[in-house]
């Protein structure tokens, strides 16, 4: 066969041992897809994509009451993998996403991140926080609207919080994805070598007591 | 191609899990135990491939190797390919555990299959035994992808639908596997052409 001329031994061995050794480093990984989401004033924003950063494009998106189990809406995520929905409850919920070609994935948003995140909270305000706004001092020096003043400036400070921890929120969102490492690869292989080795002694023991028996 | 957990319906993953448990039985019963380091390689080589990652159009697909190892460990491939996949689950989160069983006849199944069919082939001289070599990875992709969508058939898919969506993501890696395992035989027939199938091999 002509062909196996070109075929240089050393050479094959030595790019199937380079492709095995490289691809720990590479880390690149397929076929499991995430979700993940975060609460942004009243609406909750979704990401959903394969490892590697590819988004997912019109997946399905089902979001259930994760205490009752009751499907409380379901949406379509867009060409960068995104879907967004206003609060539907103050519960915890399980966001599902569905890639087709049989992946599967969920987040749990839970309802402190809900509450933390929420709308002007009718709460009080302590009198030490009128005084980071000094336009407010002078109405505040009048009594009868301070009711309203400390409301309005706790929700102003929601609001820039939100806007601003929303990426903060969304970074350690991406961080609880669970990258594989080098140490997977390596365990996995040692296991299977573990295994191959375990079931050469169970073997032999067998056989060399089958032996001894005759 | 391994399916994640919460899809299948329950008849299926029992099913997968019967045929995976039979699969097992004969593969370790015809297992050749002389030979047992080389079943372990094997296993490893299609636990790592899947980090060779072939970004393709809109998802993203890797590299299977299940030809390759059924082609060497004829029905021994079902525990080689059951071990590795158990462990992807377990270290990689691809697929699952309750789904390990369907996941196993999808990459083992095709395996014994292309074992089969193109294993007395492959030592053959000329253009026939380079294109059973071939046929070897691409068909061992494509039955892995019809097994596939024949089991997410029951989740209420249409099977047309779901097979053309699966086959045709995966053409470019039956493709490459095709390629890839038509090197790895012309360099076993050089190296040590008694690991192949056929006339004159050693199980």
């Amino acid at each position: 066969m002509m062909l196996s001329c070109s075929f240089n031994s050393k050479r094959i061995r030595a790019a199937l041992l380079a492709v095995f050794f490289l691809m720990p480093a590479a880390s690149a990984q397929a076929h499991r897809v995430n979700v993940f989401a975060w609460v942004e004033g009243d609406t909750v924003h979704t990401e959903s994509g394969f490892p590697g950063g590819k988004a997912v494009k019109e997946g399905q998106i089902a979001v259930f009451d994760d205490a009752t189990g009751e499907k409380l809406l379901e949406g379509q995520t867009d060409e960068e993998g995104n879907f967004s929905f206003p609060v539907p409850r103050r519960a915890d919920l399980r966001i599902e996403l569905t890639a087709g070609m049989g992946h599967k994935n969920e987040w749990i948003v839970r309802s402190d991140e809900m509450a933390a995140a929420g709308g002007a909270a009718p709460a009080p305000a302590a009198p030490g926080d009128k005084n980071a706004e000094p336009a407010k001092s002078k109405t505040a020096a009048a009594g009868v609207e301070t009711a309203v003043d400390p409301a309005q400036i706790e929700a102003a400070v929601e609001k820039v919080l939100d806007r601003k921890l929303a990426p903060v929120v969304k970074g350690m969102a991406e961080l609880r994805e669970r990258r594989t490492g080098v140490a997977d690869v390596v365990g996995g292989i040692g296991y299977i070598i573990g295994l191959a080795g375990l079931g050469a002694y169970i073997h032999y023991r067998r056989k060399i007591k089958e032996l001894e028996q005759r | 191609m391994h399916i994640s957990e919460g899809i299948l319906s329950g008849p299926v993953l029992a099913s997968g899990a019967v045929l995976a448990a039979v699969g097992t039985g004969i593969g370790l019963k015809t297992l050749d135990y002389d030979r047992i380091a080389r079943a372990g390689i094997l296993s490893a080589s299609f636990f790592v491939a899947s980090l060779i990652h072939v970004p393709i159009g809109p998802s993203s697909i890797h590299l299977i190797m299940n030809g390759i190892v059924g082609l060497l460990l004829g029905w021994g491939a079902v525990p080689a390919l059951l071990v590795a996949l158990l462990l992807q689950a377990v270290l990689f989160q691809f697929g699952g555990i309750t789904t390990l069983g369907v996941n196993t006849v999808i990459m083992a199944a095709p395996a014994v299959a292309v074992y089969f069919l193109f294993g007395p082939l492959v030592r053959r001289s000329g253009a026939l035994g380079l294109a059973a070599a071939f046929l070897v990875g691409f068909c061992a992709v494509l039955f892995s992808g019809v097994i596939a969508a024949a089991s997410l058939v029951f989740t209420g898919e249409s099977f047309v639908e779901v097979a053309g969506l699966i086959l045709a993501a995966h053409l470019p890696v039956m493709v490459i596997e095709g390629i890839v395992t038509l090197f790895c035989v012309l360099f076993f027939r050089k190296v040590q052409p008694s690991l192949l199938p056929g006339p004159g091999a050693s199980p």
